[in-house]
Order: C-alpha cells, then structure tokens, then sequence
C-alpha cells in the first residue's frame, strides 16, 4: 500500500511538472517604452489623442494600438490607432536606436489638420535570465544626458509634440510609465 | 510516449522474472546470504546509444546489513544537453548517492528477491554551459531575434538533494539480479550559476519551478557472497534479548 502510494506521487509528479514548458503571459518579459500623453496647456492633466497612427521608420505595417479590435472586423484598419491617453512602444531587441513616425488625426479628410513627427530614441540594452520557458528577456536603458546621442527627440514635423518628459531611463517592466509626452 | 511503453514492458517482463526465479533453487538449509551486489544502470547506457543529447553511465552498489536492510550507493556521471524553444544548454557532472533500501518483500526459503523501498541523500559537481539563447519578446514589431550565441560555462555547481527510492530486484541467474527503481527527489540546496540557473543536475535529472524531481533506474547487478547467517528472523530475536 505504501509502495502503490509512493508510485502515485511519482506518476502525479511526472504528469503535473510540465507546466513550467510554456511561457506564462503574466511573466514579466521584455517590456515595451510605456509614453502617457499630457496637455501642454494643463500639465498635470492627461490628453487624449485623436487618431494617433504609429509606424517604425522602415516598418511596413504600422504598429497595433488597439488590440481589443479583431483583425478581421470591417474596421480592422482601427486597430492601428489609438485614441486614447497612453502608448507602448517596442524597441528593437537588436539595435540602440529605434525611430518613429507619430501622426496625429492620421484618417483626417482634412489634409491641415494631419500632422506627423518622427521622434529618434536611443538607448543601450541588456539582456538577462528569465526562466527555462521564456528565455531570456531584454531591458532597456535611455542614453543619459552626457551622451551625443539624445535619449529621444523630435527629428522632423515637430508640429504637434511639444515637450518630452523622462520619467524614468531604465526600461525594465511595463508596470510604470516611462515617458511623459505634451501636446 | 515511447519510453513509457518501454518502461512498462520491462515493468511485466520482471514481474514474470519474479515469478520464475521462486521456482530455481532450493538448499536443504536456510541460510541468508550477506554480501556486496555491485551493477549498472542499463536505463543510462541504453540512453547514451539513443539519444544524441544524453551520454551518462551509472554504477549501483548494495551491501546487505540485516535481513531487511542494506546499504546501498549509486555513483554516475553524466553530460545532457538541454534543448528549449528558448535556450539551449549543455550540463556536465558527477554524482554520488548515499543511503539504505529496505526490503518488505517476504521471500519463499532461499530466495533473494527484492520489493524495497529506501532513502538516498544524493551530491553532485557540475557544470553548465549556456550555449545559446533567444529573447522573448511578446511585442516583436522588429522582429524576432534568432539564437544568440555565448558558449559561457559555469563552473563549480553543486546540488544536494534526498531521494525516496521504491524498485524492485529479481534473481535471474545465480548471483544475477535485474531490477528498477522508481525516485522523487527533494531539492535541499543547489549552487546556480549567477544570472542563470541549473536546467538539469547529473544525478537529480530536470529541474522543476519547486523542490521536487524525478529520476528511474534499471540494473543489472551481480551478488557477491561473503558470509552466511542464520535466517534473520531468529537473528533479529537474539538481538532483542
């Protein structure tokens, strides 16, 4: 009885030891650049964006700000903007510098009131451990100051975002925000 | 799904082994044999011939202490490589387990079969090396990036754990026994390299989120006989007194 006991524990071990194979979504893993949207006029106040259409320099599909849209709705095109007050932006897992064109009213009949700019951002990276599923993951860190190369600014357009604000240059979860921006 | 249906025919095949090693000798007087039964793990070897990514060879040794108890070691080594969706590694190690089994089973006169259960406190030294590695990124608007790879090697890893052993040995041939042994490993304490962690420990097997492992042997050992007794149970009543 003992022995048929102890075989159950090892059989239940085999059986339920598995589960660590695949990459649990709740893991924090390679975070995204968190930006909240602020009003110039008001800076303690959020803004919300109309329309914002975000696409990578070089990228032929622009970047999904909308997910809770499926891609086969009949207004699947609105799953690449955001009307809301808060973006995440993938840095690339391979290089220090990622650039971006932001437009906003992007579906606008009216050509004057579409505006684009395109912000640079640069950092420096490091990859580290996560688990056996996952791999590894790869955070993030905004160039300093003292460094040439600016952690992020407003290349060309400039006609929108006003300010930049850094809140925190150590890109390393997604459960804080990172950059402040004001229009 | 392979190995199961492995493990389970080798599993009726002893059972029928039980069975026929009762019928084989019988002395006119009962005497229990000590000594020391030294074997190998044919799980391991067979392992090394099949799969590509394990090579390890593990060596079993017993030595009878009383009717029911023996002393019994196991000492390998062994190198597994660990291939996931996400990192690729290789171990390499050695491995020494200390302990006892105990036999329940009651056997027929002069037989020597074992049902036993025990307890191993199991060390191993090992290294690893991270061959290579990808990073996962739920949001790979740039792409995903390929396998990176580093080829960096942790030394001077060591785990301590305890095992609880349940197996069986039959006598085949005289002096010939062949036998398995299920394990459920308990993690006491483990060395992992810094910034990574042990995926596998010779001896322990896969590592788990918790404490506990797994492992399996099947042996053939030979018994050495040294020196007789009178049947343990007429020992064991002379110790009482």
């Amino acid at each position: 009885m003992k022995k048929l006991l102890l075989f159950c524990i090892v059989v239940l071990s085999f059986s339920s030891c598995e589960k660590d194979d695949i990459c649990d979504p709740g893991q924090s893993t390679t975070p995204r650049l968190l930006i909240e949207f602020y009003d110039t006029n008001n800076p303690a106040v959020l803004k919300n964006l109309t329309n914002l259409y975000v696409i990578g320099e070089g990228q032929e599909e622009a970047l999904v700000l909308n997910e809770s849209i499926p891609i086969d709705s009949p207004v699947s095109e609105q799953r690449f903007l955001s009307n809301g007050n808060r973006i995440g932006l993938p840095l690339n897992t391979e290089a220090d510098q990622v650039v971006y064109n932001l437009t906003l009213n992007y579906n606008s009949p009216n050509q004057d009131l579409i505006f684009e700019d395109q912000i640079v951002i640069n950092y420096s990276r490091l990859n580290a451990y996560v688990s056996r599923a996952c791999g590894y993951k790869t955070t993030y860190k905004l160039n300093p100051p003292t460094n040439p190369l600016a952690p992020i600014t407003v290349t060309s357009g400039n006609v929108w975002i006003n300010s930049i604000e850094i809140l925190q240059s150590d890109i390393e979860t997604e459960n804080e925000i990172h950059v402040k921006i004001y229009f | 799904m392979k190995s199961t249906l492995k493990y389970i025919s080798s599993f009726f095949l002893l059972f029928s082994m039980l069975g026929w090693s009762q019928t084989t000798d019988s002395l006119p007087k009962f005497k229990d044999r000590y000594g020391l039964r030294v074997g190998i793990d044919l799980h391991r070897l067979t392992r090394s011939l099949y799969d590509k990514d394990y090579q390890g060879v593990e060596f079993t040794g017993d030595f009878r202490l009383s009717k029911r108890y023996f002393a019994a070691a196991e000492i390998g080594t062994e190198k597994r490589d660990t291939r996931e969706p996400q990192i690729n590694a290789t171990t390499r190690g050695q491995y020494l387990k200390i302990g006892f089994d105990y036999n329940t089973h009651q056997n027929w006169l002069q037989l020597e079969n074992m049902v036993n259960v025990g307890l191993r406190y199991g060390f191993s030294t090992f290294s690893q090396t991270l061959n290579s590695y990808k990073v996962y990124n739920p949001n790979p608007y740039f792409g995903n990036g390929d396998f990176i790879d580093v080829n960096r090697e942790y030394n001077g890893l060591t785990a301590h754990w305890i095992e609880t052993v349940a197996g069986i040995k039959a006598q085949v041939f005289t002096n010939v026994f062949v036998g398995f042994s299920f394990r459920l490993n308990i993690m006491i304490q483990e060395k992992d390299p810094s910034g990574f962690e042990n995926l596998y420990i010779p001896g322990y097997n896969r590592t788990y989120n918790d404490r506990f492992g797994v492992g399996f042997n099947y042996t053939v050992s030979y018994f050495l006989p040294l020196y007789k007794k009178d049947k343990g149970v007429s020992a064991e009543k002379k110790k009482k007194k």
